[in-house]
């Protein structure tokens, strides 16, 4: 019974501990996984769904992770793969849609050529667009995009040649 | 322009903003992921133990279940098409169950739409619908693709899946469904979630690697001064019998093309393909843009896939990704 209980005890602490480390993996890498998540999907409300639920599936593995210094990566793949399925559900996209309809740009009205490279980028296929952000903003190497994004290197200079080519082809027209 | 993204992205990024605080219903949710996580995990550990010997033979058994309709021939068309690569392919699958965490098996805790990014990707053809959106990209050649698939994790089916791969139109971001296909799915080995998944029937029946074949066997033939005329139909042959915009099978009064390099695919129709190719030769390097589809080819006999036509194209060539 004492011996019973002890165990109660002793999970609930590794419980609270383990809480604890997510809390203070989420003050850490919370805003980095917000921004990525943002530049994929340009909807700041599902950025922060999203990071939010990256967090809740990753949440449980942590002693499973040899190497702490590699949450990041292993966050921000979470983080694209949890977009790209977003961007694969039908139903989900539309009502994203729906949504993006709704709600109009934010008052202060960026103009010109940024803004078109902004709304060129959002017009990106999700594959396209994930490789562009993860070289160009998050600065992985070819190898380690290609890590995230589950294919070959080949694949990824593919995306990004094709990406940046279509984004230059939008401005121009 | 890399520079411009760069500056862009940065600057966007640092709109974006979170509460460094974890939310309570985040901490609630990532519990109850937890507990069931844990619950399927003792679970697969009970089954394991209960039955050692049997269970990991009845998991590594890949013999095929009685099937009706499936004696005499391999029904899956995609990814493996005959029964041996099949087998081997399930039989991988298998051995790589025994070292994956629950999370990576499909089950009713876990998320429905496809393998996570930290599980072995040996494990994707588990998923119905890593499965469908799969042949359309690499089967057919779709830039994207979208499917939902809703299922219980034992369902062996057949199911029918409904493609749709969907261009945003720019600016207003409005989805337009641009190819749609549909395909149906079997889990022909193993009637359960151990089980993969094979496309055994699809309404697209142009393939990208049967069109890229075809391509790549066309400039084999130029390079090497090969016959072309079962390859190519009438009309293409006669764009290269006129020597129209320079164009020319074998290389022409520039030199003999001496290497070949294929640039680019996308689709250009519901059934066909648009290649672009590179040809180098002493003269100059020329770019072919040569459409794919099914057709009679030069001689009048009928193709799934042939060069239904070419075009030159005189804009600039190309570049590889610039490094960041």
């Amino acid at each position: 019974m004492v011996e019973g209980g002890m165990i109660r005890v002793e999970e609930r602490r590794e419980v609270a501990q383990e809480e604890g480390r997510l809390a203070e993996l989420y003050a850490r890498h919370a805003p980095a996984a917000v921004r990525l998540a943002y530049l994929l999907t340009g909807d700041h409300a599902l950025a922060q769904d999203l990071t939010q639920e990256a967090f809740v599936r990753l949440y449980g593995r942590f002693r499973d992770l040899r190497d702490p210094d590699a949450f990041p990566a292993y966050l921000r793949a979470t983080v694209v793969n949890l977009v790209r399925s977003h961007f694969r559900r039908r139903q989900v996209e539309r009502a994203y849609l729906r949504r993006e309809r709704a709600a109009p740009d934010p008052p202060e009205v960026e103009v010109g050529r940024r803004h078109e490279m902004w709304e060129a980028l959002q017009a990106l296929p999700v594959r396209q667009r994930a490789a562009i952000v993860l070289r160009y903003y998050e600065d992985l190497t070819e190898a380690e995009t290609a890590d995230v994004l589950r294919c070959p290197v080949g694949t990824v200079k593919s995306l990004v040649s094709r990406g940046v080519q279509r984004l230059r082809e939008e401005l121009r027209s | 322009m890399e520079s411009e993204l760069k500056e862009l992205l940065q600057d966007r990024a640092d709109e974006a903003r979170i509460e460094p605080t974890i939310p309570a219903g985040v901490v609630r949710r990532a519990r109850g992921r937890r507990r069931s996580n844990l619950a399927l995990a003792a679970l697969v550990s009970a089954a394991v133990v209960a039955g050692s010997v049997v269970g990991i033979r009845a998991v590594l058994d890949v013999d095929p279940p009685d099937r009706p309709g499936a004696v005499g021939g391999w029904p899956g068309i995609w990814p493996q098409d005959t029964r041996a690569e099949a087998e081997e392919t399930q039989a991988e699958v298998l051995e790589t169950i025994t070292d994956a965490p629950p999370s990576c098996l499909p089950s009713e805790n876990v998320d429905p739409g496809g393998l996570q990014p930290q599980c072995p990707t040996a494990l994707w053809q588990l998923w119905a619908q890593e499965v469908a959106t799969s042949y359309a990209t690499d089967g057919l050649g779709w830039p994207t693709a979208s499917a939902t698939v809703d299922i219980e994790p034992d369902t062996a089916g057949p199911i029918t899946v409904s493609l749709e791969s969907c261009r945003v139109a720019f600016p207003t971001r409005v989805c337009r469904p641009q190819f749609r296909a549909t395909v149906t799915l079997e889990r022909l080995l193993r009637p359960d979630r151990f089980g993969l998944w094979f496309v055994t029937d699809a309404d697209q029946t142009i393939r990208a690697q049967a069109a890229e074949k075809l391509v790549r066997e066309f400039l084999n033939a130029r390079r090497n001064g090969g016959p072309v005329a079962h390859l190519i139909s009438g009309s293409a042959a006669e764009i290269y019998e006129k020597g129209e915009a320079g164009l020319s099978l074998y290389g022409g009064e520039d030199g003999s093309f001496v290497d070949s390099e294929l640039v680019d695919r996308d689709p250009a129709g519901e059934d066909t393909l648009l290649f672009l190719v590179r040809l180098h030769r002493a003269g100059g390097n020329i770019v072919e843009s040569l459409l794919v589809g099914p057709g009679a080819n030069s001689a009048g006999d009928p193709a799934p896939v042939v060069i239904l036509s070419v075009s030159r194209v005189e804009f600039q060539e190309i570049q590889d990704a610039d490094e960041p």
